[in-house]
């Protein structure tokens, strides 16, 4: 099915397809992608920063999205997620920028403190420094995102899963695999590390 | 065709905008409902709020000012 002939309104139409509809100028489509994803974009986007600054920023990334559908890959693994991710990018350096309160910034630019069990020890300190950004975008795209919305954003598995419209069990699922090539990417990272001649 | 419940809705049929081009107009000044809400305001299935009814009669004010008409819809602020 295109888009050519149905309407935007069309839940059969993909959100690739309506980014491509946004790309040809049509309001419609960003209208429908606004009806989908505009209320988990504001509940990431208002759980950092707040009501006022939320309503800011979800503004901005659907024009954006309008003013560059080019610039929205599927590399946060769909529409959805990569809307979630610029309006966490945004918030945090909108928290950045007017100097929020010490203790609301500390409590959004870091990690909310939700432990790992067992063997994620490793993991859990590398996702509470600044290491874990350049590794977590090595990960599949749903991993990372499932990742950073649990750990950087502080979501329940059971919210993550609300939020990118998907079961419970898979974000667990993504969840774990997530961690455990974070361990493999933690390991070779060490090893580069140690090693004195280190691959060109 | 129903008879337009609504002034705004009247206006956005004169003006022969689509609920979307009007939603969108709506939305780049700052109004956070869906183009279904809208449609919702505009049918008087959903009762706008008076800020959100400002939003669509600037975002309709604006587009009659293009086509060189005058501002016709009043704002909240004007009806006392």
């Amino acid at each position: 099915m295109t888009l050519s002939d149905v309407t935007a309104q069309d839940t059969d139409v993909s959100d690739e397809a309506l980014v491509i509809a946004v790309a040809r100028r049509r309001h419609d489509a960003l209208a429908e992608i606004y009806e989908r994803h505009g209320a988990a974009v504001h509940e990431v986007a208002e759980r950092i920063c707040g009501v006022s600054c939320a309503d800011e920023l979800v503004h901005q990334v659907f024009l954006d999205l309008w003013h560059g559908p080019e610039d929205f890959s599927m590399s946060h693994g769909s529409i959805r997620a990569e809307l979630l991710m610029r309006a966490h990018r945004m918030a945090v350096d909108d928290l950045r920028r007017v100097g929020a309160s010490k203790e609301g910034a500390t409590a959004s630019l870091t990690p909310p403190g939700r432990r790992l069990h067992g063997s994620g020890r490793d993991e859990y300190a590398a996702i509470r420094s600044d290491r874990a950004w350049p590794l977590l975008s090595q990960l599949p795209a749903a991993e990372h995102t499932a990742i950073w919305l649990t750990y950087f954003v502080g979501y329940t598995a059971a919210e993550v899963a609300r939020l990118l419209d998907l079961s419970e069990a898979k974000i667990k699922r993504q969840l774990g695999s997530g961690l455990r090539g974070l361990r493999v990417l933690l390991v070779s990272e060490r090893r580069q590390a140690a090693s004195p001649h280190p691959p060109s | 065709m129903p008879e337009p419940v609504d002034v705004l809705e009247k206006a956005r049929r004169t003006l022969n905008l689509s609920i979307s081009d009007l939603w969108f107009r709506y939305f780049s000044l700052g109004g956070m409902s869906t183009a279904l809400e809208v449609e919702a305001f505009l049918y008087g299935a959903l009762v706008a709020e008076p800020h959100n009814r400002d939003l669509l009669a600037v975002a309709l004010n604006e587009r009659f000012s293009e086509v060189g008409q005058d501002h016709p819809l009043a704002y909240a602020d004007d009806v006392v």
